[in-house]
């Protein structure tokens, strides 16, 4: 009678208590109930507007009997849970409603039975809604009278509650029993019932009555319960329909909505797989220009080694004697022995000065017998002396590349670096991780 | 009064004349057969629809269907036809635009969906200033200002809809279309039926009488019980008017003999609904209580049964709109399904090819290491 004080309460929870899910759940349901029987249709809509599936039982069953109240057709739910009372009560009152309403059906008195049976041992606060259209649809049809068992029985079930007494006494007047109706109508808590804020409660007991004084022909007591019926007749049409245009948006809101949501997800996933392949493929290519560039480097190696194999000792120059070039030949292998080529300041004439001849001759030998020019040979030797170290010693390996440049004799690692890929045709590292894989 | 609204369903068609079986062309014979035959025009122009015509003849083919279903008074084609005409028109079809508008706002008012007629009619009414509308098609002007006046009758906003009427009243009468004259009745009907709403009993019978005037001669042009319809609205509003200035008798013998009529009438509409809510008033204040509450019993009845056709017909509407959602999102599904598969198929052949040429340069380089190797 009061769904604004119930609202209260429900606030007042919320905002008190700490509560589980499952009060959560019930306090939802009572707030949707009241703002229902408050006519607050549209904020009532917007709670059950989400899709079926995502709604508790109790909730489905009160979203099924609203959109009855506004004429609108639910969705059909093959979420039927068997085991579910409520749900196998509402479903069959629902469609015994639509079976009366189409005038399906002769005699409504099985079902009418059958739904009693269930409704008893049922929830009944969650069957109420549904239940009262029932009886109010064979009241207000003359030809079903044999609803009168069933409306006795649920006033029983509902002892306490007005709009059953109210549609049981109005049942009473249309088939005359006046005497009987009186006096439930005089049992009514009136001042109450004038207070209410449930305007259906409201208009119900209006209703009744219109009709009682109709039947004992009493006009001014009519005619004013006449105006306060079409009142909040008014208010309640204006608002149901108001709402059925709400639910319509709802509605149409939520297939665009699922339309779009579908329309992103799976946009998502032609994106993941779009960024996620090409991805895999660029990794894929940087694998490969990776290999590709191994394989060039190993093919420059290769080359190197085969052009050296090939050479071609070139003609000896004969401008000094032979006895001094075999000389200063020996010496340089005794030279090539020694680590002092790793002398970073090493040069033609220390050498010279150092082998005691003259830049001349020990260039002229050397070009001669090498090949290669006094600071290709002094290089060569370094590498040689640095490869030597990294093939015996594995400690080596672990050096940086400055460390082994300046080992070796060179003033920078880069023209280390150089002279080594040049003689070699690989880098320093290059090589150190071939020894390694060797060693493996 | 929805009844007036149906009227309203010759707003935006053409005249129809004998030589439509010389006309070869489809689209040319649809829009002349709209008026005088929209079942057959509807066929014609949903037959040639199939063919996939260009835009232009679409969108001429679509007003077509949506016109005629209209009139044949199926909303659930209306709406589908009409916001299919929306979506394929561009921003030179302003008129076009603006007809489907309110006929989509007129369907939708019919079916009691007012905030959905009130979004079309704005739309309507904000394209009327678009620079390419002429001064001249103040015909259509009046239809939108007239739809919108009938929007805010039905949600009870009497100010609002009465200076609506006067727009359209003042559009009607600068404008020279054929119809214009008997929409201007139309226009002064339902404004009386607002004064009458608003108790402005005077200024009611002033806009009956404009509403009344030669009527059969200006309307010649529409059939004959759309004429007849409307001289009952104006007993109607007459009754009304007597009603509320409490002479019962003279309002309950117009209304009698107006059952009387429609007792022979084979066509049941919702004037008696209106009938028997005067004929209840009326008994009310004679304190009859017995024929009051048999006369608003029959109105309650009718009522219901009204509000539960319209109620069907949104039922019947989101089932169709589900439909078309689904279909939406079944094509939606099948793109991104067919451009997902085709991105995996793309992606594998190439990832395989990759991977293939990967293992080959791969064994490649394991040969070519294996030879450094030995040379080190």
């Amino acid at each position: 009678m009061t769904p604004d004080k119930a609202m209260d309460v429900i606030d007042f929870l919320e905002k008190n208590f700490l509560l589980n899910d499952d009060e959560k759940e019930k306090l939802e349901y009572l707030k949707i109930k009241s703002l229902f029987f408050q006519n607050r249709l549209t904020e009532a809509l917007k709670k059950i507007a989400k899709d079926d599936d995502e709604l508790p039982e109790n909730i489905l069953i009160l979203k099924q009997s609203i959109l009855y109240s506004l004429k609108i057709k639910a969705d059909e739910n093959d979420r039927i849970s068997y085991n579910n009372k409520d749900y196998i009560l509402s479903a069959k009152t629902m469609q015994l409603l639509r079976f009366v309403e189409d005038n399906k059906i002769k005699n409504p008195a099985p079902q009418l039975a059958e739904i009693l049976k269930i409704a008893r041992s049922s929830n009944l606060f969650i069957a109420r809604e549904n239940l009262l259209y029932l009886c109010y649809l064979f009241v207000n049809n003359d030809s079903n009278s044999s609803a009168g068992f069933f409306l006795e029985e649920l006033m029983t079930l509902y002892k306490n509650d007005p709009d059953f007494t109210i549609v049981y006494a109005n049942y009473l007047i249309k088939h005359n029993r006046t005497n009987d109706a009186v006096q439930i109508i005089n049992s009514l808590p009136t001042e109450d019932l004038e207070q209410m804020t449930n305007v259906y409660l409201k208009h119900n007991f209006y209703e009744l009555l219109v009709n009682y004084y109709s039947k004992i022909n009493d006009f001014d007591r009519y005619n004013e319960n006449l105006l306060k019926k079409d009142q909040t007749f008014q208010i309640i049409d204006k608002t149901q329909l108001s709402a059925k245009n709400k639910w319509f948006n709802i509605f149409e809101e939520n297939l665009k909505n699922e339309n779009i949501s579908q329309s992103e997800k799976l946009g998502n996933v032609l994106w993941i797989i779009i960024l996620g392949g090409s991805l895999i493929i660029v990794l894929v290519l940087l694998r490969s220009r990776q290999t590709n560039i191994q394989i060039k480097m190993y093919e420059d190696f290769i080359s190197k080694i085969d052009l050296i194999k090939d050479k071609k000792p070139q003609q000896i120059q004969q401008g000094i004697p032979e006895k001094t070039e075999n000389i200063l030949l020996k010496k340089l292998e005794d030279f090539e022995k020694t680590d002092a080529f790793t002398d970073p300041g090493m040069s033609l004439q220390s050498l010279a000065k150092k082998l005691e001849t003259n830049t001349k001759y020990l260039s002229e030998t050397i070009n001669n017998h090498k090949q290669k020019n006094f600071n290709t040979y002094i290089n060569e030797l370094r590498v040689n002396y640095i490869i030597d170290k990294l093939k015996e010693k594995p400690l080596y390996r672990k050096y940086k590349i400055k460390y082994l440049a300046e080992e070796s004799g060179f003033t920078t690692h880069s023209a280390f670096a150089a002279v080594f890929k040049s003689l070699t045709g690989l880098s320093p590292i290059n090589y150190i991780q071939l020894l390694k894989e060797k060693d493996e | 009064m929805k009844q007036i609204v149906i009227l309203l369903l010759f707003f935006f068609g053409f005249l129809g004349n004998a030589g439509t079986q010389q006309i070869k062309n489809p689209v040319d014979k649809a829009e002349k057969l709209m008026l005088v035959n929209p079942k057959s025009a509807f066929q014609i122009a949903e037959k040639a629809y199939q063919n996939s015509p260009d835009r232009k003849t679409k969108l001429r083919l679509l007003f077509v269907m949506t016109n005629t279903s209209s009139m044949l008074q199926n909303p659930l084609n209306v709406i589908r036809y009409g916001n299919e005409a929306l979506s394929v028109a561009n921003d030179n079809d302003v008129v076009t635009k603006i007809k489907i508008l309110g006929i989509l706002g007129n369907t939708y008012q019919a079916i009691t969906l007012n905030e959905k007629t009130r979004i079309y009619l704005d739309k309507a009414e904000l394209l009327l200033s678009s620079p390419k509308i002429p001064d001249s098609l103040s015909y259509i002007k009046g239809n939108i200002y007239y739809l919108k006046a009938m929007n805010y009758f039905n949600s009870l906003d009497s100010d609002i809809a009465l200076s609506y009427f006067d727009k359209a009243i003042n559009q009607y009468l600068s404008s020279k279309h054929p119809y214009a004259e008997l929409n201007l009745k139309l226009a002064y009907l339902n404004r009386a039926f607002t004064l009458i709403e608003q108790k402005n009993l005077s200024q009611a019978l002033e806009s009956l009488k404009l509403a009344g005037i030669n009527t059969r001669e200006t309307s010649q042009i529409y059939p004959p019980q759309f004429v007849d319809l409307q001289s009952e609205f104006i007993e109607l509003a007459k009754a009304k008017i007597y009603s509320i200035q409490k002479n019962t008798d003279l309002s309950n013998g117009i209304l009698l003999k107006m059952l009387e009529r429609r007792k022979n009438s084979p066509v049941r509409d919702d004037i008696e609904n209106d009938v028997y809510k005067i004929l209840s008033d009326n008994y009310l204040i004679t304190k009859d209580i017995k024929k009051h509450d048999y006369y608003q019993e029959l109105y309650l009845k009718r009522l219901a049964q009204t509000n539960k056709d319209a109620a069907v017909w949104v039922n019947k509407l989101m089932a169709q709109e589900k439909l078309h959602s689904k279909i939406e999102s079944d094509r939606i599904r099948s793109k991104y399904v067919y451009s997902i598969v085709l991105s995996l198929v793309i992606f594998l052949s190439l990832f395989i090819y990759l991977l293939m040429r990967q293992l080959r340069i791969k064994r490649k380089r394991s040969l070519l290491e294996k030879k450094v190797l030995d040379h080190l």
